[in-house]
């Protein structure tokens, strides 16, 4: 370079004169390698990021940005968390999507799904690698950085495990063993060898993890002390750690993993080499389920801080009446500042500022229409605690005729104000918005106000989603026909409210639950009567629904010998998870774990609701007009009396509905393909059964 | 009013014009005041005419050794009269023959040769020019006269079918978007085959230029006319190089020309009443008992009797315009003398863009206006140093509507729109439908309405007027340097280029209006019924929603700069019959505000340094011999990587000089052969920069997920309870590798020229073959656990090769009848050998081995029938597939499974079953005869082994904005007509059997929707009369020249989606436009 340097240097200065001067003016007058050397200044490396406190602190922060979100909130992020794929929960019978443009509805729903393409938690694409590698980059370096004391560095280190735990297990639940990374690649390897260990070591690979965490974390970040401000609430705790173990464990322990057979056909090569089962049954593993459920509540006893919240809680500031079940309920899930959280994720501050979280505005706009069915209506007892059973209480008048109260108990006071009492487990109304449920619910308060939903057929909010009108040519007569439409709110008779809460949710602080004490209960009992304590197990079961006002689950399911009978038990604890636990994964987890390929199989059904409204002769009629508006404003009364139909949900029906649920057409549902691509990249990914 | 505008967009013009020719009769009367002078010498006639007896009009008559240049011009019948003494020498001068000197007499006539092209035609290469005949590398080039026979605005759109090896594709008409893809020998990476442009030996962008400016465009194609430019000369050059001052008397040039435009080919919806009886028709074949349009609602659509609720509208006859006005004028004066020569062009571009605009008081149509200006000057500082000045520019005026998503956007709406959702802009009001009980009373309502199309009215009214200034300048020394050695010389050059833009969005609002019918009800508020029993309606209502609001204004700015010097020497001497040439240049160029793939670098300056070497040496014009090279450095690399050496040599043997070939000259009279081998290189991928450096880390990132995503940089969290303050993240942003390095080409090339019968016909051939490696790219092999984005590396490998011929042929009959006719006809083809494409299940899903931008799709074999299992199993030996949905009806579409695996699924996609977006075959004819004073000029172009995949609206009937709805949708006409139904159940038909329910089988990717899109057009037609009036003598003028010409006239193709060069997908483009244009001519 030196050489035409020398060349070219003088020649140029002297005849380049106007244009340098227009164009030069700015700059050094550089010629050679000199004029190009300018790289970017200021470069932050590896080298910056661990010799500074403050940027390692951030680096930390970082892979809390790469979490496991649960609600799809935004197309352009990671896979799982785009609108356009979908969530687990869709998957179950208690929801049914009702948009076409995603994943579930055009791969999972018509059965199509194969390995070139991503199932709703992507192996390759959704940060859990990248995650991985950071969790590993900073546990290698933090040791470098000077200014941060060795026992916080150690609580760094251990919120770094839990997050790669964490990541792990999300991968985990829905394919199975994972290749175990247990350093950050230099990116110089020459190749990977990277094979897929078995469910076993996974498992033990996650709990390692999280037990050399353990010590090392904080109980809670409950604001007592400053090292304990809750400005950081949201990092990991010894509670959520714990949390986390025992889900793990729960997880290991359940019939997928621990049987005597794999799930599939015992003849493919992920369950020869117990990727996806652990290849016998242990009731050990139960009992390690269990202690690791005793250990988290052994040291809430000590530690405290957790608890379900109440009605009577200063927070929330209620009375135990069904509105106060109901706030209890929702502030345990909904709120940062709720006890019962023990790991939440975040990706958002609050709603409204920012316009792009899907999940909200989607729901507004039909778009994530994850419509509740008929069967998950029907999990939720009635508010006593009674089970509810659409035969039964047909029969006996509770859900239509004049004492039908399917939802509400609506008494017809003065002037024709109704009131509605619910009549329903305060948790349906929650998860579900049924018609006669008011628009308003009041954030800090918990009281009902403003208009119903009127999911009537013709009803002001139903608006035709679930049947519409057509004039049928021969009789001139106008018919009302099954409609069922996509990308509406209300398709199946009922709505979604859980996380979405409507316009009382607007410009909230908002999270997604990751791990929670009820779900704890659930999980300790689960355990308790898989390892023979029935009672105990009953107990726990108890205290979460004692919290909803509903009595205690023996009683009022005397005919399912739950003390003795362990299979109900079982069912009934699934059953609560799913009226607890909405949204949260917990259901298709629960599906898989039990291999309950009948829930994927069955049909599922809606709901059709009918306004009755009496004619001159006094006969009550179907009506198919809004209230709201004309009527209303005409005087005439809130309607209060309805009629309820079921019907066989049709507008794309799952390709699985009907099949035999012990054929491995269907079974091979239980774990998602893994991508084809990396199968045949040849570093010792094996394909799950049957895909 | 739009009829206003149109006006005032027409006289604008037209008044500049007018006032531009005010200026021009000083120069008028500074001639006759010269004459007067030169009355007392004695006056001298003379004619000027050609080897054939022909006068020549315009050719230069100069007094040789004047003090300064004294001279004429001969008129119409080659006739010039000057006053000189008899016997004073005079040079005669006419662009394309022998420059000769005479002594003057009167009466004399004076006979000047045609020059031969071969000996005496210089050609443009790489940072200079060339003798013609010695030239060893591939290129081609066209005049300036064949890209200006019509009136356009890029003159890329008129390059296809004129450059042997040169491909285009023009995907949008859209008014002032430069929508041409070009590539040179095709496409050598599937990465970025973008060709090097230059203007004046500067990297510029062709479509800133007026055509009017343009002298010459040369496209260097093999090894040895590019290496020398190292960057990016791996994807061919292209230069462009402006006209520039003669000397001798001014020149003045006007170009006035009106053109109307209308869209090329627009694919027709259906109607109202179509539309009703096949959505009917489609609900029942899924299934239904009936459809949910009743008779009632399409008696209203074929009746006709409700236009307002029950509309049928053709939306793109409703929305776009007719046809649309053009204007292009330009005036450029050249001329000079011995010390100063000038050119100065100013132009006027317009286009009206086809969208309506509705009565708005503001611009969002589309329309496009641009001037452009630029000045020459080459002045003579002393004998041996020479200073050229450019500087040109140009102000352009856009204005858009605001839709979010361009062009396409507008184009999607309307075929996405029911032709019933609407009946547009009614008395003023903007109605929307609705079907709403409530709203129709009278009980006859649409079952649904669906997207109405005017978004760009309605949705987001306002508009997007952006104004961009650029300006450039180019300062070039050159200083002869014979006193050091003779032929030496020396040449510098600076340039400048700075643009500046002005972004103004109008946000504005508008209301719309629902049409209401209401009963007539009674006290009872009970509806009352005629005697037929038909309920009695009100007059219709128009409920107002939402308000008309003028528009808000907001700007944003936007700017560029960069620079670029060079220095050479120059070394040019014969020593005998031995010519030698050599060069020596260096440059680097400076590009400021660059954006790059992260953003991250912006505020640094992209930069460049190159080195280059030429010698070249010829033996008596017969042997010739070259050897370039390049040696450049790029801010990409490492240092030690940096800097790429890119040599190339050529040969060349007029083998027609030599004695032996004498017998052959009757019939060939000239044969040249030629062979080229050489490096050239690419230092760029995408916009990504500084691929060498550490990975870099980001930190103080406080962005939430939420917002942009991971690779945006958002890796704030927020920690804490209702806490508002977000805590900053750090990351590794990206890996990057060290030893990452120029990507080279090695090319050949081997061709003939061959004239034959005394240079009438003319003809070219080139083969070339070109193995591009260590192409940069992301190998996807690495296993996705790594956790890392995979660093770009040097890996890639792709052949490409290819032949071109042209053919040239020019003749007479008799002495007034001239034609010619010139062919072009160029194959490519080329072949990835290594991608990097993540490992596949089965072979034929790679697309190594394929031509780049093969695409994956499913093999479509038959629509189904009963019986369809046995007869596939009878085809292909293997049973009947499982299909990707379950119930398979009659007309649903039926896949191959192409690994025999039982199921059709992601591994039955195959790679390259078809063609690909841009063409194998592209050829191209110009031809042209001139009688008298007319002259008549066509091109042709064709192109074929092309195919489309239609997608959206075009492939899905009934798609909607958000996709395939039932409650609406758009529908083509073609879909009505030309599907699957159980009536005409054709295995010929073009779309399967309309479904909802199995619409993932029978909309899948695949062979069904590729179509042949091969196409033949008459690009440009021109005719054009050069007048001879009498009174033309007295206002100086020498030239009136009147023409009509088309542009886009006609187009053979079996593609009917649209004009087989745009895009009928989800983002389909603004229609290509047909032009029809009348242009005056005036030289003076």
């Amino acid at each position: 370079m030196k050489i035409y340097q020398h060349i070219t240097s003088g020649v140029m200065t002297m005849a380049m004169g106007g244009v340098l001067l227009i164009s030069a003016c700015t700059d050094d007058i550089k010629f050679g390698d000199a004029f190009i050397e300018k790289t970017p200044g200021g470069t932050v490396t590896i080298d910056t990021v661990f010799s500074n406190a403050e940027y390692a602190k951030q680096f930390l922060t970082g892979i809390y940005a790469l979490q496991y979100y649960g609600l799809p909130y935004s197309q352009s992020v990671n896979h799982s968390s785009s609108p356009y794929v979908g969530k687990l929960d869709a998957l179950t019978d208690a929801y049914q999507l009702h948009w076409n443009s995603n994943t579930v509805y055009n791969s999972f729903y018509s059965g199509t799904l194969n390995s070139n393409e991503q199932p709703l938690i992507s192996y390759s694409n959704d940060y859990v690698w990248e995650a991985v590698r950071q969790g590993w980059i900073f546990i290698e370096n933090i040791g470098k950085v000077d200014g941060i004391a060795t026992a916080d560095k150690n609580n760094m280190i251990a919120q770094a495990k839990c997050l790669i735990a964490a990541r792990y297990f999300d991968l985990f639940s829905v394919y199975g063993g994972l290749p175990i990374i247990d350093h950050a690649f230099t990116g110089s390897e020459s190749s990977f060898s990277c094979p897929r260990a078995t469910a076993e070591e996974t498992v033990n690979f996650m709990v390692k993890l999280l037990d050399e965490a353990i010590p090392d974390l904080r109980w809670a970040y409950n604001g007592n002390t400053s090292d304990t401000d809750d400005t950081n609430t949201g990092r990991w705790t010894a509670a959520g750690a714990m949390a986390l173990k025992a889900k793990i464990l729960l997880f290991s322990a359940s019939p997928l993993y621990n049987a005597d057979q794999g799930y599939y056909d015992g003849t493919t090569e992920a369950e020869k080499q117990h990727l996806v089962w652990h290849g016998n049954y242990d009731a050990q593993r139960w009992q390690k389920a269990l202690q690791a459920c005793k250990d988290f509540f052994n040291r809430l006893s000590t530690d405290g801080f957790y608890k379900l919240m109440e009605p009577t809680d200063p927070e929330v500031n209620c009375k135990n009446d069904a509105n106060g079940y109901r706030q209890a309920y929702r502030y345990g899930y909904i709120r940062q500042g709720s006890k019962e959280v023990l790991h939440s994720t975040r990706v958002a501050t609050v709603y409204g500022t920012q316009g792009t979280y899907a999940w909200w505005n989607w729901v507004g706009i039909g778009r994530h229409s994850y419509l509740p069915t008929l069967e998950y209506m029907e999990m939720f007892p009635w508010s006593d605690g009674t089970p509810f059973n659409w035969e039964k209480d047909e029969t006996a008048g509770r859900i239509n005729g004049t004492n039908g109260r399917l939802f509400y108990q609506n008494k017809v006071g003065r002037g024709g104000a109704v009131s509605k009492i619910p009549s329903r487990d305060p948790r349906l109304y929650e998860n579900i918005l049924v018609n006669g449920t008011t628009e308003q619910f009041d954030w800090n308060k918990g009281t009902p106000s403003g208009n119903a939903y009127e999911l009537w057929v013709g009803g002001y909010h139903e608006n035709w989603d679930v049947m519409g009108p057509q004039k049928n040519a021969e009789t001139g007569e106008t018919e009302y026909l099954l409609q069922e439409k996509l990308t509406s709110k209300y398709s199946t008779g009922m709505g979604v409210i859980k996380y979405y809460l409507g316009e009382e949710f607007h410009r909230k602080y908002m999270h997604w639950v990751y791990l929670s004490l009820d779900e704890m209960y659930l999980m300790y009992a689960e355990a308790l009567a898989q390892t023979g304590d029935l009672t105990g197990a009953i107990a726990q079961v108890d205290i979460v629904r004692s919290r909803v006002g509903l009595a205690g689950l023996a009683a009022k399911n005397a005919a399912l010998n739950l003390t003795t009978d362990k299979d109900n038990l079982i069912n009934e604890i699934l059953r609560e998870r799913a009226c607890e636990l909405g949204m949260s994964n917990n259901h298709y987890y629960d599906m898989i774990r039990y291999k309950r390929t009948d829930w994927i199989v069955k049909p599922l059904h809606g709901l059709v609701t009918y306004r009755l409204m009496q004619n001159s002769k006094g006969q009550w009629v179907r009506n198919y007009e809004p209230w709201m508006g004309t009527h209303k404003d005409n005087g005439i009364a809130e309607p209060y009396r309805f009629e309820y139909e079921t019907f066989q949900l049709f507008n794309r029906e799952r390709q699985q509905w009907g099949k035999d649920p012990n054929s491995t057409e269907i079974k091979k549902w239980l774990l998602f393909p893994l991508p084809v691509t990396e199968v045949n990249k040849g570093y010792g990914l094996i394909q799950n059964p049957g895909w | 009013m739009i009829k206003l505008t149109a006006i005032k967009k027409t006289i604008m013009p037209c008044a500049m014009m007018c006032a531009m020719m005010l200026l021009t009769p000083p120069f008028l009367g500074w001639q006759t005041a010269q004459a007067a002078v030169q009355q007392q010498k004695s006056q001298i006639r003379g004619t000027v005419v050609d080897s054939q007896g022909e006068p020549i009009i315009g050719a230069s008559v100069v007094i040789v050794g004047g003090k300064s240049v004294q001279g004429t011009v001969t008129d119409f019948d080659g006739n010039f009269v000057l006053n000189v003494a008899p016997g004073t020498q005079l040079k005669i001068s006419y662009v394309g023959f022998k420059e000769t000197t005479v002594k003057a007499s009167n009466g004399m006539k004076v006979v000047i040769e045609e020059e031969s092209t071969m000996l005496k035609g210089v050609e443009v290469v790489a940072y200079g020019v060339q003798k013609k005949v010695t030239v060893t590398g591939a290129l081609s080039s066209v005049k300036a006269e064949d890209l200006v026979r019509t009136p356009i605005g890029d003159v890329s759109n008129v390059l296809a079918g004129q450059l042997s090896g040169v491909t285009t594709i023009q995907t949008s008409g859209e008014p002032g978007q430069n929508a041409t893809n070009i590539f040179v020998r095709g496409q050598g990476t599937w990465v970025d085959s973008k060709p090097l442009i230059q203007v004046d030996g500067v990297e510029r962008e062709m479509w800133d230029i007026d055509p009017n400016e343009i002298e010459s465009i040369t496209v260097l194609k093999d090894a040895s006319a590019t290496a020398v430019f190292g960057v990016r000369g791996a994807n061919g050059v292209v230069l462009i190089t402006t006209k520039r001052g003669q000397e001798g008397k001014a020149r003045v040039t006007t170009n006035v020309s009106f053109s109307a435009m209308t869209p090329t080919n627009l694919i027709e919806q259906a109607n109202s009443y179509e539309y009703a009886l096949y959505h009917n028709q489609a609900t029942i074949s899924d299934g239904a008992a009936k459809g949910v349009f009743t008779d009632a609602v399409i008696q209203k659509f074929k009746d006709g009797s409700d236009p307002i609720r029950f509309p049928n509208m053709r939306w793109d006859e409703y929305i776009m315009k007719d046809v649309t006005l053009q204007q292009q004028h330009n005036i450029n004066i050249s001329g000079g003398n011995k010390k100063v020569k000038y050119f100065i062009s100013a132009g006027m571009f317009t286009q009206d863009g086809m969208f309506k605009e509705f009565g708005k008081s503001w611009d969002y149509g589309y329309e496009y206006q641009r001037f452009n200006y630029r000045a020459n000057l080459d002045m003579d500082v002393t004998k041996t140093t020479k200073l050229s000045f450019n500087i040109a520019g140009k102000v352009d005026d856009a204005a858009r509507p605001r839709t979010g998503g361009g062009a396409a956007a507008m184009i999607k709406a309307i075929y996405n729109a029911t032709p019933f959702s609407s009946p547009g802009i009614v008395d003023g009001l903007y109605i929307e439908n609705s079907n709403s009980t409530a709203d129709n009373e009278d009980g006859v309502m649409l079952p649904f309405v669906g997207d109405a199309p005017m978004t760009y009215y309605s949705y987001q009214p306002g508009g997007i007027q952006t104004n961009n200034n650029k300006l450039s300048m180019d300062l070039i020394l050159e200083q002869k340097l014979d006193f050091i050695t003779k032929g030496l010389s020396f040449k510098a050059k600076g340039s400048y280029n700075s643009d500046y833009s002005v972004t103004k969005t109008l946000t504005a609002s508008v209301a719309k209006y629902t049409p209401v019918v209401l009963a007539q009800r009674d006290d009872t508020n009970a509806i009352i019924y005629d005697g037929d029993g038909n309920i009695m309606t009100q007059p219709m209502l128009f409920r107002k929603n939402g308000s008309d609001v003028d528009p808000t204004y907001a700007y944003g700015y936007g700017k560029g700069r960069d620079w670029y010097v060079e220095g050479s020497f120059n070394y040019n001497r014969s020593f005998g019959m031995h010519t030698i040439t050599a060069l020596a240049l260096y440059n680097q160029s400076k590009n400021y505000y660059v954006n790059d793939a992260d953003n991250a670098y912006t505020d640094i300056p992209r930069t460049y340094v190159g080195l280059v070497g030429r010698i070249t040496y010829d033996w008596n014009n017969r042997y010739m011999a070259e050897f370039n090279i390049g040696y450049n450095g790029s801010e990409n690399f490492a240092p030690g990587k940096r800097f790429g050496t890119f040599p190339a040599g050529s040969i060349g043997w007029v083998v027609s000089d030599e004695s032996f070939f004498k017998p052959l000259k009757n019939i060939v009279s000239f044969l040249k052969l030629r062979a080229s081998w050489g490096l050239v290189g690419n230092d760029k991928v995408s916009a990504k920069r500084f691929m060498y450096i550490p990975d870099p880390y980001n930190v103080n990132q406080n962005a939430l997920l939420e917002r942009t995503g991971k690779d945006s940089g958002a890796f704030g969290y927020n920690f804490g309870v209702e806490n508002p303050t977000t805590a900053m993240g750090a990351v590794e942003s990206a890996k990057n590798s060290a030893d990452v390095t120029w990507e080279k080409a090695f090319k050949q090339d081997y061709g003939f020229d061959m004239y034959f019968l005394s240079d009438r016909l003319r003809t070219n051939f080139d083969f070339y073959k070109e193995h591009r490696k260590d192409i940069l790219w992301q190998n996807n092999n690495s296993p996705s656990l790594r956790g890392f984005s995979i660093p770009y590396t040097n890996f890639g490998e792709v052949d490409s090769w290819g032949w071109e011929v042209s053919l040239n042929w020019q003749d007479k009959i008799g002495k007034e009848f001239r034609y010619w006719a010139k062919l072009n006809l160029s194959y490519n083809q080329n072949e990835i050998k290594i991608d990097g494409q993540a490992p596949q299940t089965n072979e034929y899903m790679y697309t190594k081995g394929h031509r780049i931008g093969s695409r994956s799709l499913l093999k479509f074999w038959k629509y189904y029938y009963t019986g369809a299992e046995a007869d596939y199993l009878a085809e292909f030996g293997s049973p009947f597939p499982t299909q990707l949905v379950a119930n398979l009806q009659p007309g649903d579409a039926v896949y191959v499974d192409l690994d025999k695996n039982g199921k059709i699924d992601g591994n039955d996609y195959a790679v390259g079953q078809g063609h690909t977006n841009d063409p194998e075959y592209i050829t191209g004819l110009q031809m042209g005869c001139s009688w008298k004073n007319f002259t008549f000029n066509a091109q042709l172009t064709a192109a074929w082994n092309v195919t489309r995949v239609i997608d959206g609206a075009f492939r899905t009937p009934f798609t909607a904005s958000s996709g395939q709805s039932t409650q609406g949708g758009g529908l083509l006409k073609y879909h009505v007509d030309h599907s699957w139904t159980a009536e005409n159940p054709s295995q010929s038909a073009e779309y399967p059997r309309a479904t909802w329910k199995n619409a993932n089988q029978n909309y899948a990717n695949s062979t069904l929707y590729e179509k042949d899109a091969k196409y033949l057009r008459l690009k440009t037609i021109q005719l054009a009369y050069d007048f001879n009036f009498p009174f033309m003598k007295v206002l100086g003028l020498n030239q009136m020249q009147l023409a009509v010409s088309g542009y886009n006239l006609l187009t053979f193709t079996p593609y009917i989606w649209g004009d087989p060069e745009a895009t009928a997908s989800g983002n389909p483009s603004y229609p290509l436009q047909r032009t029809y244009t009348a242009s005056l001519k005036l030289g003076f």
